[in-house]
């Protein structure tokens, strides 16, 4: 269940332009955050898949200045104030200037609870899904029926036939699992300087 | 692990070894009697689900929106189609860049053991901060110190904290790796460490030790607390529950109360150093940290700096001592946003600042109405920003929450309308941060200047930085110039306490000249910065007064020169102030008092005719503008004291009036005193105004009413001193009423008592010099009531005493002149002692001693610098009575051996002096003696001559000063030039030797020489 690939931060991996899985699995986990959130400002599917490769794309060309400089920023952050951005480009492109005018154009905020919302939904989504395969069935099962669906222990138990303790120790072991893939993949302290 | 097999209980496992069989690898089975334990207690389930419960991950499950729309199935798909487009586009960007793409040295992942040990190993499911884990795995040390670290827990504002296992002791502590910001503090915190690390608590988290790695940085050991803190819960967990919230906080407050009653503040209450552990119990981590690290601005969790003072209280903001009452201000903005879910004050440092020395905050019930009232009222007790309705102690709100919880009925009272409303007044007085910074001081500025100085250097950082703020508010929009505003008005009203209260506090604190003068002039360095940033008539006025203050201590330290140089500064730029707006009655009171003040200074220095002109102007001025309608009663003050002012220059050239003056003054004063018993100047003005008008009944000798005068005039000077023994001004006008009282005994003839009286003038005079010995007024007290003392005991025929006394009041009056040589009034005293030192010798017959002491009198007079001397009328009048009377004393010596009636002669020119000096003090009064004298002295020709000299002189005088009143008048410029043509003749029936011509162009007759009837009566003859 574990390898050493998963102890390192995604966000560090991809800074090596070589390392092409990391890459895939960067965009794997980041394209559902960007393209959802443009989705629910109102793009259209095409359009909204335009922007987040334009998003990546920039986080592309700017990852390698990435920085452990939690003082600065986190890539959170940062993340949604590049996908405003071309969002806002965007309108423009496809807008009269007076229709520009129509648009209420929200500042940037880092604590955008929508965005958070998103991001965090979709990195959880992602990581439920990769560790689901890494676990066996059984174990899986334990755990979501008692931490996704909340269901008892007791009554898990008894459906799967286990005893109560290993109903348990899945459920601790997968969201110990889980915490740590988040952490791989979502581990977001940093800044992009200059971008 | 295997351990855990034992367990085979048939009653309930503990914690730990529920923890332990979670970890246990699937095969590794329990026994059975356990196992059916867990399968039907119910009690041991809740405490499995609570240990592997992830509330943060289950808030973001929560908020997962639904994937009803497939939204999990489309995903592939657009990812997969985006991704190819990314390539392409990266890959071509690539080929570009790869020439000088170097990797840097730091992505180097260390191959750390301690990040691969196995989650398992550790026993408990950390690491919960899902949202704020900032870390990179890569960047974890295997070690510090010697403790091998399993983990990080988190980034907080003062370094990182760690997870770490402590081998000797074998149990796990949390690591805070601190920046220290100097050696200093790193040794007071070891310090300090040693009384923290004994608070034992279960709400504090125990401080273990303070160590420095072999790298020289510091780290602090302590209880490893599994858990989350009330920030995190706050900000990611679903919302506090009031009950929580108020365990939280009880919990917290008993934690507090523990540590103060061991002396310790923790000085940073917030929700980040409120630690919950995996029971709901609250422990306080981070005691008295934050004064040791090197940023107070706290590292939010989102990394970015922003020191934000959200949770700071008012008392910090002022930077005033801190006391328990600080702590729980910290947790009542707790409470405040455990019920809320936002803190009490948000927005930029700068308004936050304000906001927490200004505003209440929302009350709770209006963010969340199901907030019970009584806990609303709590909060804001707690949360109070004056102190003394603040708990006292963590002690007493922990006792109202608990209240609160079991139902019975708390003690802090809800706001009342008129709390309420007192509160709106405080908000809408000038009480800023700044100000209670200053209100606070002033105890420690009397110290020391260090602190005013520091005092100032904030003040002055608001500035420079309002400064900025105004700047940036040109380029940017109009609510930052609103704020720039906000700040400026912050900085100037500092500026205005540290020239109004400040200096009105430190008036009457001895020694304090010197601070206060760095004060106001760094006030005023201040105030020209302001200027620069706007122009504000505030700024105007608060200059004025801050050169009036200046040159007020000046006065005090002797320096009339300098002083008069800042009147004169008030003066100028009140009287520009007024010329362009003669409707602005501030500005007209300041020219006023600048005037008032020169008028003072002349005074002083004896320029009295300048001095009565100049209380003139200064009198029509403020009657202008109560005429038009200012009833202030400071203004009235003013008044009285500018009508003392007149009086004392009336009386002093010997004009009539001064009674009427001194009469209005006490009157008007008397009247404030009933309207304002509690303002204590008041008082004090009206005790001068008694003061006078008792000195004019003295001098003229009216026994029942300078009994009546001096008597009131020591009881209300006993009953100032009384609410204030320490205010050395008031102890001045105690001495001064002491020695008053003694003079009217004087007149009376009771000399024993008047002594008694005069020698503890002396005494209270000598004890308010000794006190400050920076204040050259209180010396010259000292100085002039040897005087005093020294006339009593002439006139009880002590004479050795009385030579003695004066004695010791020519040394200080010559010291003093030396110390300042262009202060002529020193001079001038010393001289008037001189020639009553030289009188008294004449009146026991020692001539030649006498005709000594008008020498040295002569020869100080003549060593007064020019410019100055020479200038000053009272310099001139006084060589001229000096001059003659040594001239008689001298011929009188000749005399005396042919002549017996010497001594006689020798009085005539003292008399002839006396008509020298009524010429210049009294015109009236001069014109009458000299006539008088003329009728006795008829034998003489010399004292003729004089005497006749000085009638025309007087006519002429009297005339001038009637022509420059009346300028215009002819009859009477022709009755002065008749006059003085009387008198000429008249001289020279008795001296034929006169040289007419000579003496017609005497400066004294300049007017008239430019009169027609001049030339007419004159020139012909």
């Amino acid at each position: 269940m574990t390898s050493t690939r998963t102890q390192s931060s995604l966000l560090i991996r991809i800074r090596d332009t070589s390392d092409t899985d990391s890459w895939s699995l960067f965009v794997r986990v980041y394209t559902p955050i960007v393209y959802r959130f443009l989705m629910n400002k109102g793009l259209q599917d095409a359009d909204a898949a335009d922007v987040t490769q334009d998003v990546l794309i920039e986080v592309a060309q700017c990852i390698r200045r990435f920085e452990y400089k939690p003082e600065q920023g986190r890539f959170r952050d940062w993340l949604a104030i590049v996908t405003r951005r071309k969002m806002y480009r965007f309108w423009e492109r496809g807008k009269s200037v007076t229709g520009l005018e129509a648009i209420v154009i929200e500042p940037a905020q880092a604590h955008d609870a929508e965005w958070i919302d998103i991001y965090q939904g979709e990195l959880l989504r992602i990581a439920l899904e990769r560790v689901k395969q890494d676990v066996e069935a059984t174990t899986w099962s334990a755990f979501s029926k008692t931490w996704i669906d909340n269901i008892s222990a007791a009554e898990v138990a008894q459906e799967l036939k286990l005893p109560i303790d290993l109903v348990y120790s899945a459920k601790s072991r997968v969201l110990k699992r889980l915490e740590v893939e988040i952490r791989m993949l979502g581990d977001d302290c940093g800044w992009i300087k200059d971008c | 692990m295997a351990g855990s097999k034992i367990v085979d209980a048939s009653s309930c496992p503990n914690g730990p070894t529920l923890a332990a069989l979670l970890s246990l690898p699937a095969d590794d089975s329990l026994t059975i009697s356990l196992r059916n334990h867990l399968a039907h207690c119910a009690a041991c389930q809740y405490r499995l689900d609570q240990l592997t419960d992830s509330p943060e991950l289950a808030g973001v499950l929560e908020r997962l929106i639904p994937d009803a729309d497939g939204w999990s199935h489309r995903i592939d798909e657009v990812v997969a189609r985006i991704n190819s487009r990314i390539i392409s586009a990266v890959s071509q960007q690539e080929l570009s860049t790869t020439a000088h793409l170097a990797r840097p040295s730091f992505l180097d992942t260390k191959d750390n053991s301690a990040t691969t040990t196995p989650m398992g190993g550790i026993q408990t499911s950390e690491g919960r901060e899902l949202e704020n884990s900032p870390r990179v795995i890569a960047e974890i040390p295997t070690k510090i110190g010697r403790y091998p670290i399993l983990k990080t827990l988190g980034v907080g504002g003062m370094g990182v904290v760690y997870l770490a296992f402590d081998e000797q002791l074998q149990r796990k502590v949390a690591i805070k790796t601190i920046d220290i910001a100097s050696r200093d503090k790193q040794l007071r915190l070891e310090r300090e460490a040693i009384a923290i690390a004994r608070l034992d608590s279960a709400e504090v988290v125990r401080l273990y030790s303070v160590e420095r790695t072999e790298t020289g940085e510091t780290f602090l050991t302590m209880e490893f607390v599994d858990g989350l803190s009330l920030l995190d819960q706050l900000r990611n967990g679903p919302r506090v529950e009031i009950d929580h919230a108020v365990d939280i906080c009880l919990q917290a407050a008993r934690g507090l109360h523990a540590a103060h009653l061991a002396g310790i503040l923790h000085r940073d209450i917030k929700p980040g150093n409120i630690l919950l552990d995996r029971t709901g119990r609250a422990k306080i981590v981070d005691f008295s940290l934050a004064q040791f690290t090197q940023t107070d601005a706290a590292l939010t969790r989102t990394g970015v700096v922003v020191g934000t003072p959200t949770y700071m209280s008012p008392e910090q903001v002022a930077g005033t001592p801190l006391d328990p009452r600080c702590d729980v201000y910290g947790l009542g903005c707790v409470l405040y946003e455990a019920l809320t879910g936002i803190p009490p004050f948000q927005g930029t440092t700068f308004q936050i600042l304000r906001q927490i020395s200004q505003d209440e905050p929302i009350a709770p019930r209006r963010l969340n109405e199901q907030i019970p009232l009584d806990l609303q009222t709590i909060c804001q007790k707690a949360m109070s920003k004056q102190l003394d309705q603040r708990y006292a102690s963590a002690d007493e709100l922990a006792a109202d929450l608990s209240r609160w919880k079991s139902g019975d009925a708390i003690h802090a009272r809800p706001t009342s309308t008129f709390e309420g409303l007192l509160r709106w007044t405080r908000k809408n007085r000038r009480v800023t941060a700044l100000i209670s910074t200053i209100a606070a001081l002033l105890l420690v500025i009397t110290l020391g200047s260090v602190f005013s100085v520091w005092l100032i250097a904030r003040a002055n950082r608001t500035i420079e930085s309002e400064k900025n703020l105004a700047l940036a508010a040109e380029v940017r929009s109009a609510n930052m110039a609103d704020e720039a505003s906000r700040q400026r008005t912050l900085a100037l009203e500092t500026l205005n306490d540290l020239i109004f209260k400040v200096q009105e506090q430190l008036k009457d604190t001895p020694r304090s000249l010197e601070t206060r003068q760095t004060i106001l002039e760094s006030a005023l360095v201040g105030l020209n910065r302001v200027v620069d940033v706007q122009n504000d008539t505030r700024v105007d006025h608060s200059s004025i007064v801050a050169h009036q203050r200046i040159g007020d201590i000046l006065v005090a330290q002797g320096d009339a020169e300098s002083a008069r140089l800042q009147y004169e500064l008030a003066r100028e730029l009140a009287q520009a102030t007024y010329q362009s707006n003669p409707k602005d009655r501030r500005a007209g009171r300041d020219l006023a008092s600048s005037i008032s003040s020169l008028a003072g200074l002349e005074q002083e220095t004896f320029e009295i005719v300048d001095s009565e002109s100049l209380f003139q102007q200064a009198l029509e001025l403020q009657s202008t503008i109560i005429a038009m309608g200012d009833d202030d009663p400071l203004l009235q003050s003013e008044m009285a004291h500018t009508l003392i002012g007149l009086g004392d220059a009336r009386s002093m050239i010997g004009g009539s009036g001064a009674a009427d003056l001194y009469q209005r003054s006490f009157e008007s004063m008397q009247q404030l005193t009933r309207e304002f018993p509690e303002v204590l100047e008041y008082s004090r003005r009206r005790a001068t105004a008694v003061d006078r008008l008792s000195n004019l009944a003295i001098n003229e000798g009216d026994f029942n009413e300078s009994e009546r005068l001096t008597e009131l005039r020591l009881d209300l000077a006993t009953d100032m001193i009384r609410q204030q023994p320490q205010n050395s001004t008031l102890q001045r006008e105690y001495a001064r009423s002491l020695n008053q009282r003694g003079r009217a005994l004087a007149i009376q003839d009771r000399l024993e008592e008047a002594l008694e009286y005069v020698i503890k003038a002396t005494e209270v005079f000598q004890e308010i010099a000794t006190a400050d010995p920076t204040n050259a007024i209180a010396e010259s007290d000292v100085g002039q009531q040897w005087f005093c003392q020294a006339l009593i005991r002439f006139q009880a025929d002590e004479m050795d005493q009385a030579q003695a006394a004066w004695q010791k009041s020519l040394e200080i009056h010559e010291r003093l002149w030396k110390a300042q040589p262009t202060n002529t009034r020193y001079a001038l005293l010393a001289v008037e002692v001189r020639t009553m030192i030289g009188n008294a010798k004449m009146h026991q017959g020692d001539l030649a001693s006498a005709v000594m002491d008008y020498d040295a009198a002569i020869e100080l007079l003549k060593e007064l610098p020019s410019e100055i001397g020479g200038q000053n009328k009272t310099v001139k009048l006084a060589l001229a009575i000096c001059l003659p009377v040594r001239d008689a004393l001298n011929m009188a010596i000749q005399l005396s051996d042919v002549q017996p009636q010497s001594i006689e002669l020798a009085s005539d020119a003292e008399q002839l002096a006396i008509g020298y000096y009524a010429l210049y003090q009294d015109l009236e009064m001069g014109q009458t003696l000299a006539r008088k004298l003329l009728r006795v002295h008829t034998k003489d020709p010399i004292v003729r001559r004089h005497l006749t000299f000085c009638c025309a002189v007087v006519f002429a005088r009297s005339c001038q000063a009637e022509f420059e009143k009346q300028a215009g008048s002819r009859n009477l410029d022709s009755e002065a030039v008749h006059n003085l043509g009387d008198s000429l003749r008249e001289l020279m029936v008795l001296d034929p030797t006169v040289n007419r011509n000579g003496l017609l162009q005497d400066p004294n007759f300049r007017v008239l020489r430019s009169l027609p009837e001049f030339d007419v009566l004159f020139s012909k003859k």
